[in-house]
């Protein structure tokens, strides 16, 4: 039963990707604009109205530089292509769709799934921690930038290097933080296992 | 769980999210991103960690975390251009790591150069990019790559001083 919940959630997220990113109705511009009605819809009713603002403000700044480029590539007729609104429309649209369409999705794969899964409970952990890490990044990326950003005396000298300083603190502080959650999770993982369950020691 | 599989795991996460977070678009319809940064970095620490196997470590790492970011960003197409070109990316940083003096930096200039070099030729033979495009695109690659070897180079250099063993 598992099985087949899966393999339908993510056939049904193929089935999106196939259509609306790599298929027919990649490049019409009003079924784009419908898919992202509806997926902003689902959203809201799935989680908030709160949490689906903070997803579309996460792809803002992709956006705004989407754009800035379609309409400055548009000006000067880059490459001799007069469509280069259209296709930013496109991308407008297509990229918040399918980054809140793949969240939703996901979120119906719970950890009880993870559980039930016919896998060696190895792999059940490691599938358990994989998503439990994705969660967490994603949640933790916006914090740690706004943390950087109450460090005025770090981002001095030249832009490039206060881009460097901003992004190297972020990726060292996301990694960091990402290696102590997934160990953490993992150990108390395998020692419920071990202890409640009266796991063997299966993974070794 | 061991060190490397854990050191393995947050870095696909961290190359994932930090390819989505700030990409500026390209005119082939690929873009431009910090990404690179994330990938070179994750190369250095698995080479640093795995005792053996540590181009695929670091391969894996790059490749997966990009072309999944690829992938939920709405660049699907570009995705398996992008395994091959940030794993290969990836896993020549990786080899890089523990290596001193000139190999160390000829490594990483070939991953770098290899990540260009597999962007150009996947691009000039797709039917809606084409050798103009890809032409165009090869400076900005080249960009990223540079940008990507010394900011990853630097962020590990970083890491190293202030980061435990375990982790390193």
């Amino acid at each position: 039963m598992v099985i087949l919940k899966i393999a339908g959630i993510f056939s049904f997220i193929l089935l999106f990707f196939g259509l609306f990113v790599f298929g027919p109705v990649y490049d019409r511009i009003p079924v784009q604009a419908g898919v992202f009605v509806c997926v902003v819809a689902w959203s809201t009713l799935r989680f908030s109205l709160r949490e689906t603002a903070s997803l579309i403000k996460f792809c803002l700044p992709f956006l705004f530089t989407l754009m800035i480029f379609g309409i400055a590539f548009q000006l000067i007729r880059l490459q001799g292509r007069e469509d280069w609104i259209a296709d930013t429309l496109i991308k407008c649209l297509i990229f918040p769709s399918s980054l809140i369409f793949l969240k939703i999705l996901l979120t119906y794969i719970t950890y009880l799934d993870i559980l039930r899964l016919p896998v060696p409970m190895k792999r059940r952990i490691d599938l358990i921690t994989i998503k439990s890490a994705f969660g967490k990044g994603g949640a933790m990326l916006n914090r740690f930038l706004w943390y950087l950003d109450t460090y005025p005396g770090i981002f001095s000298g030249t832009r490039a290097r206060k881009l460097l300083i901003r992004y190297a603190c972020l990726v060292i502080a996301l990694y960091l933080y990402l290696y102590e959650e997934i160990e953490d999770s993992n150990r108390l993982l395998r020692n419920r296992y071990h202890h409640l369950l009266g796991g063997r020691n299966e993974e070794h | 769980m061991k060190n490397i599989k854990i050191a393995f795991l947050a870095l696909l996460v961290v190359v994932a999210l930090m390819t989505l977070f700030i990409r500026i678009p390209l005119p082939s319809r690929g873009y431009f991103n910090f990404g690179d940064v994330a990938v070179v970095f994750s190369g250095l620490v698995l080479g640093g960690l795995a005792p053996r196997r540590k181009f695929w470590w670091g391969g894996a790492a790059g490749g997966v975390g990009s072309a999944l970011a690829d992938i939920i960003g709405g660049f699907g197409m570009f995705a398996p251009i992008t395994l091959l070109a940030k794993g290969a990316e990836g896993g020549l940083c990786a080899l890089a790591a523990g290596r001193r003096g000139a190999g160390h930096w000829v490594l990483m200039a070939l991953g770098g150069g290899a990540m260009v070099a597999c962007y150009f030729i996947a691009e000039a033979v797709m039917p809606n990019i084409g050798l103009q495009g890809a032409v165009s695109e090869l400076v900005p690659n080249l960009i990223q790559a540079c940008g990507g070897i010394i900011g990853g180079r630097l962020t590990h250099a970083a890491f190293q001083r202030i980061v435990k063993p375990a982790a390193a």
